[in-house]
């Protein structure tokens, strides 16, 4: 099964790279069902705005794979442009305004920059296509940790200094902190880190007592015993096997739930035919294998949403991140 | 002779100053960016405050010296555990009137003009590369190197700019399918 | 454990693993060749490439794309100033040198026997003693980290040239461009002008081309073309002399690179800095160091490799990867299905092993590739200067753009290149300015951190041992000349090579 896609995945590579090989004279896609007012003419540029091997790329090129197989004949490429947390990536994005043969695979970051730093863009500026999933945090010690629950946590904060390693600034780690401080009045001793990886050499070398990251990063060592998780800070229990187990924060009596999304966007201005083809073939994307194999393999909870549903939902969660990054 | 290291002296002494004015702004703004935040803590104006105001005083120092005429490196020795690196290969070129020429027969003046062509066509080539695409333009600048400042026969240089260019295009545009901006013509390997 | 090799070497001797073995350390040699492409960019270019492979098989390529690159970096940086990798920017110091004397053959071969006994020596200890070594790396947090990166800046003395003030002044110099962009800790945008290219900071590969690849080439525009290099085959190969000192180099480079290569996120150009840092305190000819002395091609060159190896003791052990082109392959892992962490080595021995493994075969093939290429790249050096700098130049400009694919490197590299050509001229010395840009970053990373940590009391540096130690030694480092002066004094090695000089 997984053999299989892998090797469809390897197909669809090997035809872009002879796409690429043959420049852009290939002409015609034809687009499948009902939007039958537009095509995409040539090949479209999923542009990655992360270097390659992270999360985005990952979700980028999955995206990209998945599409290429649910449309016969759309090709994609991937293309990273890396810089400046992804701001060089959405900037670009943002100067092919009209261009529907452009994509992003998208992230809280499109929510997170535009609120922290100056730059030329924000959520507004693009058209939401898809939101395929979300990832949430979980709220993971050291082993050999006294507390038990985040409620532990909570509490052991409220007596004392509870040194907490959060990725950044504007992290998604850093504002389950935040909210959890607004939700309960504890109170987290931050320490600055830069990555998921750091966070888990900084826990297992007992350098900080508690960090809250996605379960991608952290189910290996779970089951490995090398970490513990205390609680996710979801609106529900994950389903996986590996993470049935961990409760949500809400059942522990602290009422925070945020997840990081992954989605994906196509440029502001686009044709009302344009964004119709692409929500279709997303559609079409999320009922596939390949989009099932992408969640599960990266631990998401799918929660799949499409056009203005999307857009009301970046509403919603761009007033609840103001509110928690204080802006 | 002595004139000559003077005027050195006077640009090395410049470029001290430069790089101390930029010091010396960056460690001011650093303030700015509060040095330390919640209570005592290093804030991200730590850092430029610090070593702004170290380049401000190191190169400050070392600008005034050489305005002073003194050679800002002092006699080195053994003893010192540093030696004057490079000081034989270095010195020939900047000590030399116009009668130094090079093998291919240049005098000072014409290479230092040659330096500024370079520059010149390199900056043209960057800019070029919106209008003609990356290959086409660095292929261009190339040729025109060899050809106009080097003043090599015009078919071997040819020859060596394409084949340059198109071996560049085989790696990176082929093989490792870096999209090169193609511009306005088109000739590249984006998208 | 034997049980363990004979797997992996069941696994790696495969024609088809070897033959991929051999794709990735040639091509990892050619990119590592390239300025600007590094091995990480590399890796990610080449991933989707290996999408229909074996895992193991893909990971043997992607693997030897990395340690093949430690390779290549060094041809161009000894051939004509070049570093094609960060961590060979400490071997152009002497490597260039060597070649303008005509001793490129024998730099290159050094770097290659160097690069073998290293990688040699650490895949021994990632195989018998990982896991102790994991844990002893997770020990060094923040604070240590933080010995560990001013231990980093001690070297800068080594580095000065003719005076230590200049070194120091471009150190500052370094570490003020490197705050350049978005802090991490705070968000807040440092020095960008509003520009989005500037947020995550003046790119120093960027740098490194500008200042080493044009800016040497604008500087030889101004000496004028000299007659190209020719020597006899012969003069090109490496004299016994020279191995003989090269043998405590390598070695201490080898421990060196692979004590720090442990450390997550520490990387091998820090351990090539610090490497000759340290030749330059303990050589017999240390005062022949940045004049094109085989020891400071031999060290470097060695603890970049170690390093490169000892990469893999934290990514492979723990799932936290040791550097950047470790964490793409990390992504790679993910990719194929894999999920690395704790258990690997349980979970997937054949994998891991025949990993390790083809490391093994990868760098014999390395060697027996670099060995007689050596005289071969060195005869480069033979094509005119006037067909040579200009596709030095264009080679230069298009690696830069490869790195990000956008035009913005090729300006930084242009800027740096004029910055170059200007410091070469007034003799600033250009490798303090890169190790303060490269330890910038990590250096302040570590300050806000161990800050954060003490509750704004730096002090607490005092309640760890390890970072106590370390800063000890990087006391000896930068104060060693005073100190050593009291001790009674090696007679230096007069038997060594005509110097030239």
């Amino acid at each position: 099964m997984k053999r299989n896609n892998v090797l469809l995945t390897a197909v669809a590579a090997a035809s872009v790279l002879l796409l690429t090989a043959c420049g852009t004279a290939n002409g015609q896609t034809s687009a499948g069902g009902d939007a039958a007012t537009f095509k995409p003419k040539g090949n479209v540029t999923m542009v990655v705005p992360f270097g390659a091997g992270g999360g985005s790329d990952n979700s980028g090129r999955s995206i990209a794979a998945g599409l290429e197989a649910a449309v016969p004949g759309l090709k994609i490429n991937t293309e990273n442009r890396d810089g400046g947390s992804g701001a060089v990536g959405y900037s670009y994005f943002l100067s092919k305004t009209g261009d529907p043969n452009y994509l992003l695979p998208s992230e809280t970051a499109l929510l997170a920059l535009p609120l922290n730093t100056k730059v030329g863009f924000d959520y507004t500026k693009f058209t939401p296509i898809m939101k395929v999933g979300d990832d949430f945090t979980l709220a993971v010690v050291p082993t050999g940790s006294p507390w038990k629950t985040c409620a532990d946590a909570v509490n052991a904060s409220k007596a004392g200094r509870v040194v907490a390693g959060v990725s950044g600034a504007t992290s998604l780690d850093n504002v389950v902190f935040t909210l959890t401080e607004q939700a309960t009045g504890a109170k987290f001793d931050r320490v600055p880190f830069e990555s998921g990886e750091e966070l888990l050499a900084a826990l297992l070398g007992n350098q900080i007592q508690v960090a809250s990251l996605n379960p991608g990063e952290v189910v290996e060592q779970l089951k490995a015993g090398k970490l513990r998780a205390l609680c996710a800070f979801a609106e529900k229990r994950y389903e996986y096997p590996e993470l049935k187990d961990i409760p949500t924060a809400k059942e522990q009596g602290v009422d925070v739930a945020y997840a990081q999304f992954r989605g994906l966007i196509a440029p502001g201005g686009i044709s009302d035919g344009a964004r119709t083809f692409w929500i279709d073939a997303s559609k079409k994307f999320v009922e596939s294998d390949k989009a099932q194999q992408y969640i599960a393999s990266n631990y998401l909870q799918p929660n799949a949403l499409f056009g203005d549903d999307f857009t009301a939902y970046l509403n919603e969660n761009n007033d609840m991140l103001s509110k928690a990054l204080g802006k | 002779m002595s004139t000559l290291i003077r005027i050195r002296g006077n640009g090395e002494a410049t470029v001290y100053a430069m790089l101390a004015l930029v010091g010396l702004a960056a460690a001011v703004s650093g303030a700015f960016y509060g040095v330390f935040v919640d209570g005592g803590r290093v804030g991200p104006g730590f850092l430029p405050l610090v070593a702004g105001g170290l380049t401000a005083v190191l190169c400050g120092w070392l600008a005034l010296r050489g305005v002073h005429g003194r050679r800002s490196h002092p006699p080195g020795g053994p003893a010192d555990g540093v030696e004057p690196h490079l000081a034989e290969d270095i010195n020939p070129v900047d000590d030399a009137t116009d009668d130094d020429v090079d093998i291919s027969g240049r005098t000072r003046r014409e290479r230092i003009h040659n330096l500024w062509k370079v520059f010149g066509l390199t900056l043209g080539a960057i800019l070029l590369v919106q209008v003609v695409g990356f290959l086409a333009a660095f292929g261009a600048l190339v040729f025109v190197i060899s050809t106009w400042i080097e003043r090599q026969p015009l078919l071997k240089s040819a020859v060596i700019a394409a084949a340059a260019t198109g071996l560049i295009y085989g790696v990176f545009g082929l093989f490792l399918e870096i999209p090169l901006p193609g511009g306005l013509l088109g000739l590249g390997t984006e998208g | 454990m034997i049980d363990n090799l004979i797997l992996g070497f069941q696994t790696a001797l495969t024609p088809q693993n070897l033959l991929w073995c051999f794709v990735g350390v040639l091509a990892g040699t050619v990119i590592g060749l390239l300025p600007g492409l590094g091995s990480t960019t590399g890796v990610a270019v080449l991933l989707p490439l290996t999408l229909d492979f074996e895992p193991v098989t893909a990971l043997i390529m992607l693997a030897g794309i990395y340690y093949g690159a430690q390779y290549g970096g060094t041809i161009t940086s000894v051939l004509l100033s070049t570093p094609g990798e960060a961590s060979s920017v400490v071997t152009t110091l002497d490597g260039y040198q060597m070649a303008r004397r005509g001793r490129a053959g024998a730099a290159l071969s050094i770097a290659a026997i160097g690069s073998f006994v290293a990688a040699i020596f650490s895949l021994i200890l990632l195989m018998v003693l990982a896991p102790p070594f994991a844990n002893f790396a997770l020990k060094f947090g923040p604070v240590e980290n933080l010995s560990i990166m001013i231990l980093g800046l001690a070297t800068i003395v080594s580095f000065s040239g003719e005076s230590r003030i200049r070194g120091l002044a471009m150190a500052s110099a370094g570490l003020l461009l490197a705050t350049v962009g978005m802090d991490a800790a705070t968000g807040t945008a440092r020095f960008t002008f509003d520009n989005v290219n500037l947020l995550s900071g003046v790119p120093f590969v960027e740098v490194m081309i500008g200042l080493f690849a044009v800016g040497e080439v604008m500087y030889q525009i101004r000496v004028g073309a000299a007659a190209p290099i020719r020597t006899r085959f012969r003069e090109l190969l490496i004299t016994r002399s020279e191995l003989r000192r090269s043998i405590g180099p390598i070695g201490r480079g080898s421990v060196l690179g692979f004590l720090l290569g442990c450390l997550p996120g520490s990387g091998s150009t820090l351990a090539s800095f610090i490497a000759y840092g340290v030749e330059k305190r303990v050589s017999r000819n240390r005062s022949q160091l940045g004049q094109g002395a085989i020891e400071g091609v031999a060290s470097p060159e060695s603890a970049n490799n170690a390093a490169a190896n000892a990469n893999f003791v934290p990514t492979l052990t723990l799932g936290i990867p040791g550097g950047g082109t470790t964490a793409v392959l990390l992504g790679a892992f993910t990719i194929y299905g894999l999920q690395p962490g704790p258990l690997l080595f349980q979970s997937q021995p054949k994998l891991v092993w025949g990993l390790l493994v083809s490391f093994f075969i990868g760098n014999v093939m390395l060697l027996v590739l670099n060995l007689p290429m050596a005289p071969i790249f060195a005869q480069m050096l033979r094509i005119p200067y006037a067909y040579l700098y200009p596709i030095i130049l264009f080679t230069s400009f298009v690696g830069a753009y490869s790195i990000d694919n956008n035009m913005f490197s090729v300006w930084i590299v242009f800027v740096a290149g004029v910055a170059g050509y200007f410091m070469k001229l007034y003799d600033l010395p250009m490798a303090p300015l890169v190790l303060g840009l490269v330890i910038g970053p990590l250096f302040e990373k570590a300050l806000t951190q161990t800050s954060a940590l003490g509750d704004g009391d730096l002090l607490i540096v005092l309640s760890h041992p390890i970072a106590l130690v370390v800063l000890a030694l990087a006391v000896l480092l930068a104060a060693g000349p005073s100190l050593v002066r009291l001790l009674p004094r090696n007679t230096p090695d007069r038997e060594r090579e005509p110097a030239g000089v």
